[in-house]
């Protein structure tokens, strides 16, 4: 033992790897553990329940595996490090977000596969066809590359909205879809989308808004009449991914809004204000995603909106126009679309999700369910 | 349980060796084994048994011979039983489904498919376990005695999964050695290895890796300038990763007290392709020269015997590593190669080292193509769009995104890395910083890890 010790000093490699590899196993065995990542926006994952079924399936040690990882001692520190790395080799992306000029970040799209979205627009066809009596429009939000061009990297793998707007048309009519393609590069040198999130901002939802108004035959109200408030230091869903570490901070944007919301018959303000003091801000417009929820207005008429995340700060721009505003987010709701129609006897149903919805997301086809 | 991973290298991997380290010499092995089949069932529990079996087989099948030398009969009996019951399992995991696809395909029938999951590293296991018994078999080598150290043999979790492919008679005597097995000397070497095998897998084949993974995400329908990049990009990937694995395995070893052999060396500095395939996945070809080449006469009756046998070992070369119609065919291409190549070509490329490179280059590159793709139409377009040209509006994202880690693992498969290595490997002014910065920054891009594939799954 005592020869060990003398010899030993000869191997500085020996010394050095042992001590890091127990002491950081130690120190990682015993270092507090998170339920929530704040730089991630996520739940990290808890340590799986022991069950032989699980461990015969293969499903218990991948969990723990997965739970070492995301308990790893002073994990964001590692994340910044890849992050640094990763700048240095020049990459392009992260995680799936690509990054574009003036920190600008889009989610990663390869998708060669358009099955999802016949489905979808198949389903949104078959939805008109259903609901012959009802004025129905559809807008699709075009995502940030779609519109801001000039930020994208050439050659990105990035969604390009034109080809589904295109498809759109051709399958449910020009007159019954709100194009808000060329409203929204007319206003392209504006921050009417988030660098860090996937969202357009409140300012982006306001010329969606004003074009849908003209669509349905009415006056969309200035945009000088709303008041919008601003919150600094806003770190969207892209940045919850490629959590890079030289990000440059949005500022998100609301405007003034008094009006109550109505979920599932809780009454509250229509911003979840607290949402605010967290990092995933953006789920205060409408209190986040919830499968029916209803606004009441001080215009007239009632409308139907069916949507996704992009639709949650363009409704707020309603309440003045309609008196009744319903809210379905099909992901949620498990109920005939058809029959809600026909009791609440709709002045208008506006479909809203954004383009790259369309083309992944399996939900759209409930539509035509439970009739 | 893969090496690449963070509860590998801070729970497993210091718990096994404290306790390796401090156990008695005579408990040493035992520790071994136990260690090895935790590693094996983490992976798929499911298929314990089978390595049970393995170790269970061919240490009897070895005695009985042992115990029965000059009974020929008895000798060749268990002989035949091993054989069986390797080859046997290694068919039947393995290749089940395919032949039940195939029959399907040209009979017209519909038999199920039986869906087995393919038990980790199997075809590196069988093969060592059968050359066990062949050595014993032809004397080469006496019986292992101790059951307990013979499963040590089998399962030991550096080499499991992905080789290198040990053989008994390589680490027999360190086996039965019992002081002085393990040396200050051995954990020091050790410790660079793996680090450096580590940093192989995890800074250079993942992070070009991903390339790739993009263009099979596009059906590799990709214009040529991002075909090409995309095929070095494979290239580059396959050999990190696969040496970078080796490495570790080594490291591990040298740490546990064994020296398990080489299995990459610098293989994509060839000057031809019969010299790439004695630099690349060293322990496979030396078995199938020593286990298949040799036996069926080797080069010895005559060159179209040769020829002949060439053909085998390389149809069983590429079936080896799948059980699919390409691996089949990239098996073929390799022997097509190698024939020309024995018959006229190494002649003359030894007078042109320049064409020699770029020949060798272009063989292994379209090879990996052949062994990526594995839908016969697929992969002929791919290979089209290479010879042809389509332009790709991609490219230049792709380049600048990837150009950087290209040049580096171009840079790291030539012989400047083992030149670096040999000047400085006792140089802990170099070595230790250079190991710190590898081993943490792997230790960044694992926790953060979104692309750390095991890609053996199929071999």
């Amino acid at each position: 033992m005592k020869n060990l010790f003398k010899n030993i000093k000869k191997y500085p490699l020996i010394i050095f790897f042992g001590i890091v590899l127990y002491v950081v196993s130690i120190a990682d065995w015993f270092s507090p553990q998170y339920e929530f990542s704040d730089l991630e926006n996520r739940y990290l994952s808890t340590f799986p329940k022991f069950s032989v079924k699980a461990l015969f399936n293969n499903e218990y040690t991948p969990l723990v595996e997965d739970f070492t990882e995301d308990h790893f001692i002073k994990r964001n520190s590692w994340i910044s490090l890849k992050s640094i790395s990763e700048t240095i080799l020049g990459k392009g992306e992260n995680n799936g977000i690509v990054y574009g000029e003036d920190g600008y970040q889009f989610t990663k799209v390869l998708n060669a596969d358009y099955t999802q979205r016949m489905k979808n627009i198949a389903a949104i066809v078959q939805f008109m066809e259903n609901n012959p009596d009802v004025n129905i429009n559809i807008l699709l939000a075009p995502t940030a590359p779609s519109v801001m061009t000039d930020k994208v990297k050439p050659g990105s793998p990035v969604n390009n909205a034109e080809g589904v707007i295109t498809q759109l048309n051709e399958a449910v009519g020009k007159e019954n879809v709100v194009d808000v393609r060329d409203t929204l590069k007319a206003h392209c040198d504006e921050y009417i989308y988030y660098r860090t999130d996937h969202h357009w901002t409140t300012l982006g939802a306001y010329y969606a808004y004003a074009d849908y108004m003209t669509a349905i035959g009415r006056v969309p109200q200035p945009l000088d009449s709303f008041e919008f408030e601003y919150v600094e230091d806003f770190l969207g869903t892209h940045y919850s991914k490629s959590k890079n570490f030289n990000v440059e901070a949005d500022t998100m944007s609301y405007i003034r809004n008094d009006s109550q919301i109505d979920i599932l018959g809780e009454v509250n303000s229509i911003y979840d204000y607290e949402k605010l003091e967290t990092r995933d801000k953006y789920a205060m417009f409408l209190r986040g995603n919830n499968s029916f929820s209803s606004i009441k207005g001080s215009g007239e008429g009632k409308i139907l909106v069916i949507k996704d995340s992009y639709a949650n700060c363009f409704i707020p721009f309603l309440t003045g126009d309609f008196e009744q505003i319903d809210i379905i987010d099909l992901r949620f709701y498990k109920q005939s679309v058809k029959q809600l129609i026909g009791q609440e006897g709709y002045d208008e149903v506006l479909i809203l999700y954004n383009s790259e919805t369309i083309d992944t997301d399996i939900y759209v086809p409930v539509l035509n369910l439970f009739n | 349980m893969i090496f690449s991973n963070i509860f590998f290298l801070f729970r497993f991997l210091p718990i096994v060796l404290l306790i390796y380290y401090i156990v008695p010499y005579k408990y040493k092995n035992g520790i071994i084994t136990i260690a090895s089949l935790i590693f094996y069932s983490w992976g798929e529990v499911k298929y314990f048994p089978i390595m049970i079996a393995s170790t269970v087989v061919d240490f009897f099948a070895s005695r009985t011979i042992e115990r029965n030398r000059g009974n020929r009969r008895i000798e060749k009996i268990c002989l035949a039983v091993s054989m069986c019951f390797n080859l046997g399992m290694l068919l039947f995991f393995k290749y089940t489904d395919f032949f039940i696809a195939n029959i399907n395909n040209f009979c017209g029938t519909s038999i199920p498919l039986l869906h087995i999951t393919l038990p980790l590293g199997i075809s590196f296991y069988t093969f060592q376990t059968m050359s066990y018994t062949i050595d014993v078999y032809r004397g080469k080598v006496e019986a292992e005695k101790n059951i307990i150290n013979f499963s040590a043999f089998v399962t030991m979790f550096p080499q499991l999964i992905a080789g290198p492919i040990v053989k008994y008679t390589d680490i027999n005597k360190k086996l039965n050695t019992y002081e002085g097995r393990i040396t200050l000397d051995g954990i020091n070497e050790g410790i660079r290895w793996f680090i450096l095998g580590l940093g192989k897998k995890v800074l250079i084949a993942n992070n070009v890796g991903a390339l790739w993974t993009d263009i099979e995400t596009m059906g590799f329908a990709v214009g040529t300038p991002l075909a090409w990049l995309g095929i070095i990009a494979y290239s580059l990937q396959i050999y990190f990763d696969f040496s970078g694995y080796s490495l570790m395995a080594i490291g591990l070893g040298k740490m546990l007290g064994f020296d398990f052999p080489m299995n990459f060396n610098l293989p994509y500095i060839s000057k031809s392709i019969t010299e790439f395939w004695r630099r690349w996945h060293i322990t496979l070809s030396s078995w199938f020269r020593e286990y298949v080449y040799i036996p069926l006469g080797g080069n010895r009756k005559g060159i179209k015997r040769q020829i002949l046998n060439m053909l085998v070992v390389w149809f069983l070369t590429g079936f080896w590593h799948g059980a699919d119609w390409n691996f089949m065919l990239w098996g073929l291409y390799y022997f097509l190669l190698l024939t020309v190549e024995k018959v006229f070509l190494l002649k003359k490329l030894e007078k042109h080292p320049v064409i020699a490179r770029i020949y060798t280059i272009l063989g292994f590159v379209i090879g990996w193509a052949i062994f990526y793709i594995t839908d016969l139409g697929v992969l002929g377009g791919f290979i089209k769009t290479l010879f042809s040209f389509t332009p790709d509006a991609r490219f230049g994202y792709y380049f600048g995104s990837y150009i950087v880690s290209i040049l580096i693992g171009i840079l790291c498969s030539t012989n400047l890395t083992t030149r670096f290595y040999n000047k400085f490997k006792d140089n802990n002014y170099v070595m230790l910083p250079l190991l710190t910065v590898i081993f943490v920054l792997s230790v960044a891009y694992l926790v953060d890890s979104t692309y750390n594939p095991f890609i053996y799954f199929r071999f």
